[in-house]
């Protein structure tokens, strides 16, 4: 248990870069945005609609 | 056997626990009470226990258990903040990656765990800000409601509106994360050298030294905000979404230096920093007010999440605002989404009816741990404490005004220990408004605090258009709302040349001690519902002609509010406090052994400077 919580951080940061990194940069190149970071927003509100989150099955998962 | 729910929240920060029995809420605790760590981000064990143990069963009894937001929802959020910001954001992604393959994408496992395993019913999962919104709507005295819950971030959400009718509630819509009021403010906090998600309240209480300069400069690079109280944040100014620091090079360029050191000398600059965000702050609260009015159509306004403790705010949008009645979750930050959770599945999930009669149903929100004479007795005597103990109530209360009435400061601690962040005067330190010094004396030699930092007025809730520009018999039980000193009472100062935390020093009512130097007050508003407090207010009152007291928390700086009557007795015995009352029993300051300076210095350092 040791050894894996001492091994934990470098294989993360390889996993980072080697992988996290380079899907990240492709799907921005095909313009995903899931965080809205384009400043300026050219709508004149950004509140955010909810819907379909009311069936009651939702609420015993944890996702 | 009543219908039990637990209502837990945990693993952020402000862990605490919620017991509700048919609808009726019995206990609810943080666990940073019992565990004496500010802010404890653990399962809150202890709470849980405290709970039950109020409630008479046992885990074995519980019906659900409602945790306060969803961590799978949560982990999506991150892990499309690191697609979004990668190659920044390694080392967070290291730090974290673990413990969440581990422990928090395994809830189910976790709190089966910390259950020890005794609990085989079903877990419940809300949101984030579902449970905020539902510890604002459930408690709350009204039929119907607009809700807004405006925080840090949870899942996704950092500002959710919906409407709450009958025992239904219903979020409408959202702002999402990173586009934050309360990380807005938290990176303003962080930039003024005070500690994110701790120093919000200092930043508030710095605010009136300083002037908005640098509100057009917000508003020009770091928000796009709407007329609807929706905005968009520039994130380049912001560095939370990779690092573990608030803000990024480029928003130290904009305001002219880098963040702060903690604990230096405080200049004229952060204070024009915090009173620029105050002002920002509002003006979001006030426009999201104005929305929420137009999309419910209700005149009545809940209120729940971490940017609903900024009662400056809230003292803004009751005024300035389009609804009628505001009412404010209490344990408004994180603590308040386990009592939340625990209501939501009585009322939504288990279509519970919901019957409001008037007053709320949070009881003062003294929802806390009790402690009996005799143990108290007990624990006095063994620590060669002198006392007197009364067995009558009026003959105590006289006593205690009396000394307070002297210029003395109280440590006053009776009956159930407040739910939330604030004390309201059951683990309370207590002062004479009236007293031009009573401000640093407090500040300096018992709470060890920065002096600019304001107290609070308790004040008889049938005086409080006497004093402040509030209603007749206007409701502000929990300490939320601020409100400006009454012109009659205001004393003129000069202006000419003073500026910064030298407005400290002047003179500016007939309660100065109590009196911000805008001439604001964070009213605590007082009546039966408090019992012996209440009392003693009123002798005051009889006493002085002065219907309000200064009210601070139970505690020295860095540490949290005092639970028990060792916490109690420990905090006065190593303060300047004069006296002590634990329920029953006073102690003064004069009649005790003297504590050896080595034991004040260790109780002292036990707690990290918040």
């Amino acid at each position: 248990m040791g050894l894996i919580r001492l091994l934990a951080f470098p294989l993360c940061i390889i996993v980072f870069y080697l992988i996290i990194t380079p899907l990240a940069l492709a799907l921005r190149l095909t313009g995903r945005d899931k965080l809205a970071l384009r400043y300026r927003a050219k709508q004149a509100s950004c509140w955010v609609q909810r819907q379909g989150k009311s069936e009651r099955e939702r609420y015993f998962r944890p996702s | 056997m009543p219908t039990n729910i637990l209502g837990i929240s945990a693993f952020y920060h402000d862990s605490a626990a919620c017991l509700v029995q048919d609808g009726h809420i019995t206990a609810a605790a943080q666990e940073e009470r019992f565990t004496r760590l500010k802010h404890d981000p653990n399962f809150p064990a202890r709470a849980m226990e405290f709970c039950l143990e109020r409630g008479g069963i046992s885990i074995e009894d519980l019906d659900y258990v409602a945790f306060y937001d969803k961590p799978r929802l949560k982990f999506n959020r991150i892990w499309e903040t690191y697609l979004a910001f990668a190659p920044r954001g390694a080392v967070r992604f290291a730090n974290s990656l673990p413990l969440w393959l581990t422990q928090k994408l395994h809830p189910k496992r976790t709190l089966d765990q910390a259950l020890g395993g005794r609990y085989s019913k079903p877990y419940v999962y809300l949101e984030h800000h579902e449970s905020h919104a539902a510890s604002a709507f459930f408690p709350s005295p009204f039929d119907e409601a607009a809700v807004l819950t405006l925080d840090g971030v949870g899942e996704w959400s950092t500002t959710s509106l919906g409407m709450g009718r009958g025992n239904r509630l219903e979020l409408i819509c959202e702002l999402r994360f990173p586009h934050s009021l309360g990380l807005l403010y938290t990176a303003f906090t962080y930039y003024c050298g005070f500690k994110a998600n701790s120093g919000e309240y200092k930043l508030m209480g710095l605010a009136p030294y300083g002037e908005p300069k640098y509100a057009d400069k917000i508003y020009a690079h770091l928000l796009d905000l709407k007329q609807d109280g929706s905005f968009r944040m520039d994130m380049d100014f912001f560095a939370y979404c990779y690092e573990d620091v608030m803000t990024s090079a480029k928003f130290d360029a904009l305001f002219g230096g880098p963040a702060r050191v903690p604990e230096s000398r405080l200049s004229q600059r952060e204070m024009d920093l915090a009173a620029s965000v105050q002002v920002v702050t509002e003006e979001i609260m006030l426009r999201t007010a104005r929305h929420a009015h137009k999309v419910t159509g209700s005149n009545n306004l809940v209120l729940a999440g971490g940017v609903a403790l900024n009662c400056v705010g809230n003292g803004k949008v009751l005024r300035e605002g389009p609804f009628e009645n505001v009412w404010i979750q209490p344990a408004a930050g994180d603590a308040g989404g386990a009592l939340g959770a625990a209501l939501f599945v009585w009322h939504q999930l288990l279509d519970n009816e919901r019957k409001p009669n008037g007053g709320d149903m949070q009881t003062a929100t003294l929802l806390g741990p009790t402690f009996c004479a005799d143990k108290t007795r007990a624990f006095l005597d063994a620590e060669g404490a002198n006392y007197q103990e009364y067995d009558d109530e009026d003959a105590l209360v006289e006593r205690i005004a009396d000394i307070i009435a002297s210029q003395k400061v109280v440590g006053h601690m009776r009956g159930a220990m407040e739910f939330g962040p604030r004390a309201l005067g059951n683990r309370s330190i207590l002062g004479d408004p009236r007293s031009t010094e009573m401000q640093s004396v407090m500040n300096l030699k018992i709470k060890f605090r920065e002096s600019f930092r304001p107290f609070a007025p308790s004040v008889l809730r049938d005086q409080v258009d006497q004093y402040f520009e509030m209603r007749p018999n206007e409701d502000s039980p929990y300490m939320l709302l601020v409100a400006p000193v009454k012109e009659e009472h205001r004393k003129q100062v000069g202006s000419d040349g003073v500026s910064g935390l030298d407005k400290l020093h002047q003179i500016r009512s007939t309660l100065p001690a109590i009196t911000h130097v805008d001439y604001s007050a964070r009213v605590q508003t007082v009546d039966e519902r408090h019992g012996r407090y209440h009392k003693l207010i009123r002798k005051f009152h009889d006493k002085t002609g002065c219907p309000a007291l200064i009210n601070t928390s139970f505690n020295v700086r860095g540490e949290p509010i005092v639970c028990t009557p060792q916490d109690a007795y420990r905090c006065f015995m190593a303060t300047g406090m004069d006296a002590l009352v634990i329920d029953d029993f006073i102690l003064l300051k004069e009649d005790q052994p003297e504590a050896a300076q080595h034991e004040i210095d260790e109780q002292l350092a036990k707690f990290e400077l918040d």
